[in-house]
């Protein structure tokens, strides 16, 4: 995949490796598979208008999207962080849900092919 | 300079224990490989996923140097306690103990204290925690 069409960013995660493209493959499946859980479990708490959920799991990723240079959600994830606070989230926290469940699925794609290509 | 550049300069001649709680796989997975490899043989790392099997470890003797805290810490079990006060508690019978808060939660230890240093999750964490034990060790 081309450089400019990803939206991720590897280069915080090959610094970190120190050219240890073990450890790249690993982190790599370890954010596919626990970030996945976190989507699907986002996907649920959205159903479910479960904000205090949601707001967790923001937190959560909040740590996790680093390594892949995802720095462009950090204010969506600090929004949605702070909605498990409030009683009542506004109309555009459900709009910036959707961008944020919309990106980290892309993310999966591209690291996808990331790997795929490494084989 | 990269971002990791100080790697193989830390300390020498000292072996040293840090404790990690930290409930998410992906971050925690970066932290100990940075901390191993910054440190190599001289660290012995030891994770858990909340605070209350710490205590445990201490009560029986396990004293480590340092203890690297996260805030909530609440992904398997609901009840856990948060970091800060985990923290609190650990410095009242552990007050050698370097603790460090590490949080993505702005609202969590707003800035350093006499009992821990805080350093939030982000760009130039990594660093500054192994500076921090690097600090500790070489006074």
């Amino acid at each position: 995949m081309s450089e400019k069409l990803r939206s991720i960013n590897l280069s915080y995660l090959k610094e970190l490796s120190g050219g240890n493209i073990g450890f790249e493959t690993e982190m790599l499946n370890l954010y596919v598979s626990e970030v996945g859980s976190d989507v699907e479990e986002l996907e649920k708490a959205q159903e479910e208008q479960n904000w205090a959920k949601i707001g967790y799991l923001a937190h959560k990723l909040k740590s996790s999207i680093q390594l892949v240079g995802l720095e462009s959600l950090v204010s969506i994830l600090t929004a949605l962080e702070a909605v498990r606070h409030n009683e009542a989230p506004a109309a555009h926290d459900n709009e910036s849900l959707k961008q944020l469940i919309l990106q980290l699925h892309h993310s999966f794609d591209e690291i996808a092919v990331i790997l795929n290509e490494g084989k | 300079m990269g971002l990791f550049n100080f790697k193989k300069k830390a300390v020498k001649g000292k072996h040293f224990t840090v404790y990690l709680a930290e409930d998410n796989p992906v971050y925690l997975k970066q932290l100990e490989f940075f901390l191993r490899n910054t440190f190599e043989d001289s660290i012995s790392v030891s994770s858990f996923p909340v605070s209350e099997v710490i205590d445990v470890k201490l009560e029986h003797g396990h004293i480590p140097d340092v203890i690297i805290m996260d805030h909530l810490l609440s992904e398997k079990y609901e009840d856990a306690s948060v970091g800060l006060d985990a923290i609190q508690t650990i410095h009242e019978r552990y007050p050698n103990i370097l603790l460090i808060l590490h949080s993505a939660d702005t609202q969590a230890g707003a800035s350093d204290s006499l009992i821990y240093k805080n350093v939030p999750k982000g760009d130039g964490a990594l660093q500054h925690i192994a500076e921090l034990i690097k600090q500790r060790l070489n006074n």
